[in-house]
């Protein structure tokens, strides 16, 4: 009985369908390749203004694609749901640890400006952390760390596998990104999240033809 | 037949509800039963139902008042969700449990 009737696993299988399209992929792709861009901006101050807006207007292309696709490619295909109480209970716990993660780096910023004001802050860090190497290796870290943990708090909240190697790929590239001052690097990680969303993209446009008209006018 | 004669055992097939038992709308029901509401294709989709099959099963479920269908428009395309009603989600769960019973009773 318990085999052919496995309610979890109709809901987890119902659930993970809706992001078969590849379209998550894409989006942190966009947001992971825009990243490289925003890393320019203290380095370069000739235009920093252009590497903001280049960064953002990433951010927002792959925003833009992804509800477009949404909207326009998988809903007609897919079909739309609703889930239920305990799906929403894990958004809500999701938002609750993403907003803590943001509270925390502003802490950090926070502590970075003190340190950049108060002198005395400086030399502690200075005194801990000696050498631009080891600045660099604490600030890619840092960086590591909040990116890697919070997709992976994503991938588990919305049951999407994926996630994790998304993390393990976007926490790798912000590291060595920072710690090798190498955008590129970090462009690259974005190919590796992008190439598996184009292809899961490509394969769910040929799984899921647009249904009769009947059935999505219904 | 007597009535006497009828097996004890085999009483708790006879309560089991028909409109559920039949496996289409049973698959229906178990995808309905997981989630709040869904719409046509998202179901034809997870079922692998056609739409005209679908539409039958629906109807019936929706005279029996297990199936609660909200019509509605987005834009100008009609929008339809379907859900369980309260009603529906406790004939689905009798019907696990009816059938839990009766089979884990038989030998194996």
């Amino acid at each position: 009985m318990s085999e052919t009737l496995d309610l979890k696993a109709i809901e987890r299988k119902a659930f993970r369908s809706t992001h078969q399209d590849g379209l998550w992929d894409i989006y942190i792709s966009s947001v992971v390749g825009s990243m490289a861009l925003l890393m320019f901006i203290p380095v370069r101050d000739d235009y920093p203004w252009l590497y903001q807006v280049l960064a953002f207007l990433g951010i927002g292309a792959g925003y833009l694609v992804f509800w477009a696709g949404k909207k326009f490619v998988t809903l007609p295909r897919m079909g739309q749901v609703k889930f239920g109480e305990i799906r929403r209970k894990r958004n809500k716990t999701l938002a609750l640890i993403l907003g803590g993660v943001v509270l925390i780096q502003v802490g950090i910023v926070l502590l970075t400006a003190g340190a950049w004001a108060i002198p005395a802050w400086g030399d502690i860090l200075q005194e801990l952390f000696p050498g631009r190497s080891a600045t660099d290796l604490l600030v890619a870290a840092v960086g590591a760390l909040f990116v890697g943990p919070s997709m992976m708090a994503i991938a588990y909240f919305t049951d999407f596998p994926r996630g994790y190697y998304i993390a393990l790929v976007m926490t790798l590239g912000v590291f060595l990104m920072i710690w090798f001052w190498q955008p590129l690097i970090q462009v690259g990680a974005a190919f590796l999240i992008l190439i598996p969303g184009v292809v899961l993209f490509i394969r769910f446009l040929r799984q899921y033809p647009l249904p009769p008209a009947e059935a999505r006018h219904a | 037949m007597p009535e006497s004669d009828v097996n004890s055992d085999l009483v708790g097939f006879a309560d089991i509800d028909r409109l559920v038992h039949e496996p289409a709308r049973l698959m229906l029901m178990a995808v309905l039963y997981v989630i709040d509401s869904a719409d046509f294709t998202f179901l034809m989709n997870q079922t692998g139902m056609t739409w005209g099959n679908l539409s039958a099963h629906m109807s019936k479920l929706e005279e029996a008042g297990y199936l609660d269908v909200e019509k509605s428009f987005k834009g100008k395309r009609p929008n339809t969700m379907l859900r369980l009603t309260p009603q529906g989600r406790d004939a689905f769960q009798a019907y696990r449990q009816t059938m839990k019973q009766v089979l884990d009773g038989l030998p194996e």
